[in-house]
């Protein structure tokens, strides 16, 4: 179980990224973790993955995240964490050499399925193809928790389509998602829960569930959480055309 | 790819062609050899100082001495210890590999173990730098050899010896 008390991100001396974030996301789980640019995604990931220092307490079942256990976590994100020069057959034995729970058949099998090269090398690839690779990775090093911050920016429809099926498929009871996107009607089918961050802090946290027994869906429960004005637009629209009412 | 860059692969950030780092370091070592055939060049020159020609025959000169081994050393090892000081901006164009193209190092960071980063950026330079380093101490010695063997006995600087001292 991954857990998450009181966690607090100060940049620089007064700029607050985080202002007390708890949470508590559970094996087996897949949550999509929603808000706004700068609401704090990004940097939740990278407190957990201990990139960032922060407040407060982060634990693995029960244990602070070091060496020891930071295997148990992956990472795919839109910067990409994979080595450029190297091809996706050298990724894969680093990862057989450093990471001892790496998932070789599935590695293989999701080249594959994505037809991606596997001897040239990733700086090679199209945007589409890097962001495939660099998800690929995430789930095969064999980590428990999966963490992905915005890994489809720049894929096609169909491309994130497969990859959300895919995923579906391939994940087992026990492997755990955090999923940080913008994408939130693409992944509504997808997830099992729903987090939402605004201004450094957990403002929703509900799963699929008990939105479809309320009838809503993921962009309902988001827009509702944020207070957003549909008619916001036209009125600024009007307002700029001088139209009257 | 050949027994050593397989080798070298394994200490530098993956992705990094083994064989471009050993041009880099073979590069590094042609220019302080040849920086340092400065040392030969003062030595001839000291060494021809002692002499004088006459109507078509070699002459010692009376008195003559070689200047001190120092002085003749003068700058020529600095080839060496340059090459060994750019070993520090190696190894940081290493690390800097890691935000290359992307952000790597978040792959470095989560690796179970902490130093494979480190490793892979300080080995090679650190064995370079050593490199270099042993090299200065040989080619002074060497040059030592040659400035205490191929001086005339009485022209060499009084207590030249003591430069072993120094050496050791």
């Amino acid at each position: 179980m991954l857990q998450l008390k009181e966690v607090k991100k100060v940049y620089g001396r007064s700029k607050q990224a985080l202002t007390g974030v708890d949470l508590t996301i559970g094996p087996g789980e897949i949550v999509g973790l929603f808000g706004e640019n700068g609401a704090g995604k990004t940097t939740l990931m990278k407190c957990i993955l201990g990139f960032l220092s922060y407040q407060g307490d982060i634990t693995l079942d029960g244990e602070p995240i070091t060496t020891r256990n930071i295997e148990r976590l992956s990472f795919a994100t839109c910067e990409h964490s994979f080595f450029p020069n190297l091809t996706a057959q050298g990724h894969g034995e680093f990862y057989r050499e450093h990471f001892p729970k790496f998932r070789e058949k599935r590695f293989g099998a999701l080249l594959e399925f994505f037809e991606l090269p596997p001897n040239k090398p990733i700086r090679s690839f199209s945007t589409g193809q890097k962001n495939q690779f660099e998800v690929i990775l995430a789930l095969s090093q064999g980590a428990d928790y999966i963490l992905m911050d915005e890994p489809f920016a720049g894929n096609d429809v169909f491309n994130r389509e497969d990859f959300y099926k895919v995923l579906l498929g391939i994940l087992e009871p026990t492997e755990t998602v955090l999923l940080s996107t913008h994408l939130l009607e693409e992944v509504s089918g997808f997830i099992s829960r729903a987090v939402l961050l605004r201004n450094g802090r957990v403002v929703a946290d509900t799963t699929t569930l008990e939105l479809d027994e309320q009838g809503k869906n993921v962009l309902d429960f988001v827009k509702e959480t944020y207070h957003y004005r549909a008619d916001r637009v036209s009125k600024a629209l009007s307002e700029l055309t001088g139209e009257e009412d | 790819m050949k027994q050593r860059h397989v080798w070298m692969a394994r200490y530098l950030p993956p992705g990094v062609d083994p064989s471009k780092s050993e041009m880099g370091l073979l590069t590094g070592l042609i220019s302080a050899l040849l920086f340092h055939l400065q040392f030969i060049l003062r030595y001839l020159s000291a060494r021809n100082d002692l002499y004088t020609y006459y109507h078509g025959n070699i002459k010692k000169l009376d008195g003559t001495m070689m200047p001190p081994f120092w002085q003749i050393l003068g700058t020529s090892l600095y080839g060496c210890f340059v090459a060994a000081l750019a070993m520090v901006v190696v190894a940081v164009q290493l690390y800097s590999r890691y935000y290359q193209g992307g952000k790597s190092i978040y792959t470095m960071r989560r690796l179970p173990d902490r130093w494979e980063r480190w490793r892979r950026v300080l080995t090679i330079p650190a064995l370079a730098a050593l490199g270099y380093l042993l090299l200065a101490f040989v080619l002074r010695c060497l040059d030592f050899t040659i400035y205490m063997l191929c001086t005339p006995e009485q022209c060499l600087y009084p207590y030249s010896w003591l430069e072993l001292l120094n050496l050791m």
